[in-house]
């Protein structure tokens, strides 16, 4: 698959909602090539962003969600592999990028898109304190109840304080 | 029992039939079981937290922790994110023996797998047996590395050991060693009566479950899920092995439905793979350099003026480990995320656990080979009852106060 007709299609549909995208591919020779596309995307359009490329291929959530904190916004990181057709050396990496505000850590659940996302969704909410929104089960994944509220284990820079 | 009785039943977090602490809560309606939910939490340590904290080269040795039986897995996860960021090349010898040790690994990981399913439907005579021969494996693998786990072998742009011409001797000693047994060994597995009506028609997992969970590994394999990193992603040197396709039940004739049996099916396969995949590698085994020849200050002091994110992707013996990490500037990324195959399959025990009975529960579980302590990666400690927290100096000074302890009362 070509990232620029992926590129495309999400220009056409979402238009200006498509804040950036970069590509990175590695050579390995005899065409295979190894492929990450980032794609960064406002909030009103990342639910229907992934929507879409579902209807590409088979769209595989890879890692609990990365995420980079700047003064007044975090950037959400949702790392999929997208995989068009059963040939080999054809999957993809397709990372979406979301910036949503400090001052209001939302942002919509993609469950019902991609119903294996729920687990990462859970440790977002727990460890970075970004609320879900209709996520279907809203319970801690693996801190306890008696975690205070407010506390978020992995908010950097340093959330060491609020730790001890 | 009656059938219209309808009650809870809780296993865990901790109990004498794990092997890693994880709270089951089923529906049980008789002796059927209609709803399963699963607790994770119990096990884990913060090593994504902790590794903020370390330099580049400590973080490969951390990351070994993150699982005993993955223990390549992980690191070498963690080193193609750092090879990917950084656009370092890593030479074609040690893309080999990287490839060479992950199958030793697969290996070993799937015969340990085959034994404990055996045990979990009281097969304890296959435990012993399969448990018996894995041993040769890991005696290999304590040659080539110093350790039957845990084996140091990797750093960032190749592998810290060579293998050598007496390696190389024992490798093939080893892989005759499993040619020999693997006919009997799969016909144990797959042609036994007991074990084939323990498993077939039982912990279903359809192929669209599998695709709508993010099934990985065996798990989605055994669904008839086409999904195997090593020929969906370039890795190591397995884009060079031209016949390597991911295995499935249909290679036994059998279209795949998704049940116990089909994913033992795919595990038992993958053993016979893995010997092939070794072979190959040692009949193609390149010479040439093993790393880039960068020792571990002059590969830190390279990284840390490094920007950028970076994906590791790797098909550990359960399913797809994924690390994915960020950089900025620092000696130590200043983010990285580690995915586990148990953090995706985990998703899936609540299809397959439902509309089962009682007593297949432990081979249900135990189907997606699931380790815990990969999935569970800070949680308050609670002094003498009392919801006190501790800071991690003094968490470091308690573990060590109480290891001191034993040591006075065993080594006297």
């Amino acid at each position: 698959m070509k990232t620029e007709s992926i590129v495309t299609v999400l220009q056409n549909k979402l238009g200006s909602h498509i804040q950036a995208s970069r590509e990175k591919i590695t050579n390995y020779g005899n065409g295979i090539n190894r492929v990450t596309l980032w794609i960064s995307i406002d909030r009103e359009s990342f639910h229907s962003s992934i929507a879409i490329l579902k209807t590409m291929g088979r769209l595989h959530i890879s890692t609990p969600m990365p995420y980079k904190e700047y003064e007044d916004r975090i950037e959400l990181i949702y790392p999929f592999a997208l995989k068009e057709k059963d040939t080999k050396f054809s999957e993809i990496m397709v990372i979406i990028s979301v910036d949503i505000p400090k001052d209001d850590l939302k942002i919509r659940t993609i469950t019902d898109i991609v119903p294996g996302a729920l687990f990462m969704e859970r440790e977002t909410m727990e460890m970075i304190g970004v609320e879900i929104e209709d996520i279907p089960d809203p319970r801690r994944l693996f801190t306890g109840n008696y975690l205070p509220d407010g506390v978020y284990p992995l908010r950097t820079p340093k959330s060491k304080e609020s730790m001890q | 029992m009656k059938s219209d009785i309808t009650y809870p039943l809780n296993i865990g977090p901790v109990h004498p039939a794990f092997k890693e602490p994880i709270k089951f809560t089923f529906r049980i309606e008789g002796e059927k079981v209609v709803g399963a939910d699963i607790d994770f939490g119990y096990t884990h340590r913060a090593i994504e937290r902790i590794a903020q904290e370390r330099n580049y080269i400590q973080i490969i040795y951390l990351l070994e922790r993150v699982c005993g039986i993955c223990s390549f897995s992980h690191p070498m996860a963690y080193c193609l994110a750092i090879e990917d960021v950084a656009g370092i090349e890593v030479p074609p010898r040690a893309r080999y023996i990287r490839t060479i040790v992950g199958e030793l690994e697969r290996l070993h990981s799937h015969l340990l797998w085959t034994g404990v399913a055996a045990h979990e439907i009281g097969f304890d005579t296959l435990f012993m047996y399969t448990w018996n021969i894995r041993e040769k494996v890991l005696d290999c693998l304590e040659e080539l590395t110093g350790n039957r786990i845990n084996y140091a072998m990797l750093t960032i742009g190749g592998v810290r050991r060579d293998i050598t011409a007496d390696n190389a001797q024992t490798i093939h000693q080893v892989l005759e060693y499993y040619e020999e047994l693997y006919n009997r060994t799969s016909e144990i597995l797959l042609d036994d009566l007991t074990l084939r009506a323990r498993t077939e028609g039982v912990g279903i997992l359809t192929i669209e479950q599998a695709e709508r969970l993010c099934a990985v590994g065996p798990t989605a394999r055994g669904s008839g899920l086409m999904k195997d990193v090593r020929v969906d992603y370039p890795v190591n040197a397995y884009y060079e092995i031209l016949w390597l396709k991911p295995v499935s039940p249909r290679d036994i004739g059998k279209e795949p439905i998704g049940d116990v049996y089909d994913r033992m099916a795919v595990r038992v396969l993958e053993i016979q793979q893995a010997i092939k995949i070794i072979q190959f590698c040692m009949e193609n085994l390149p010479e040439g350099d093993i790393n880039t020849g960068s020792g571990a200050v002059k590969m830190i002091n390279a990284l840390k003026k490094l920007e950028g994110e970076g994906v590791g992707r790797y098909e550990a013996p359960r399913g797809e480990v994924c690390h994915y990490v960020i950089l900025d500037n620092q000696e130590h990324p200043v983010q990285i995320k580690v995915k586990a195959p148990t953090y995706s399959n985990g998703f899936t025990w609540a299809p397959m656990l439902t509309n089962i009975e009682i007593a297949d529960i432990p081979i249900v579980v135990a189907s997606i080979d699931p380790c815990v302590a990969c999935a569970d990666r800070m949680t308050y400690v609670q002094a003498d009852g009392s919801r006190t927290t501790i800071s991690w100096e003094e968490l470091r000074a308690k573990s060590i106060q109480k290891y001191k302890g034993v040591r006075r009362q065993w080594m006297k």
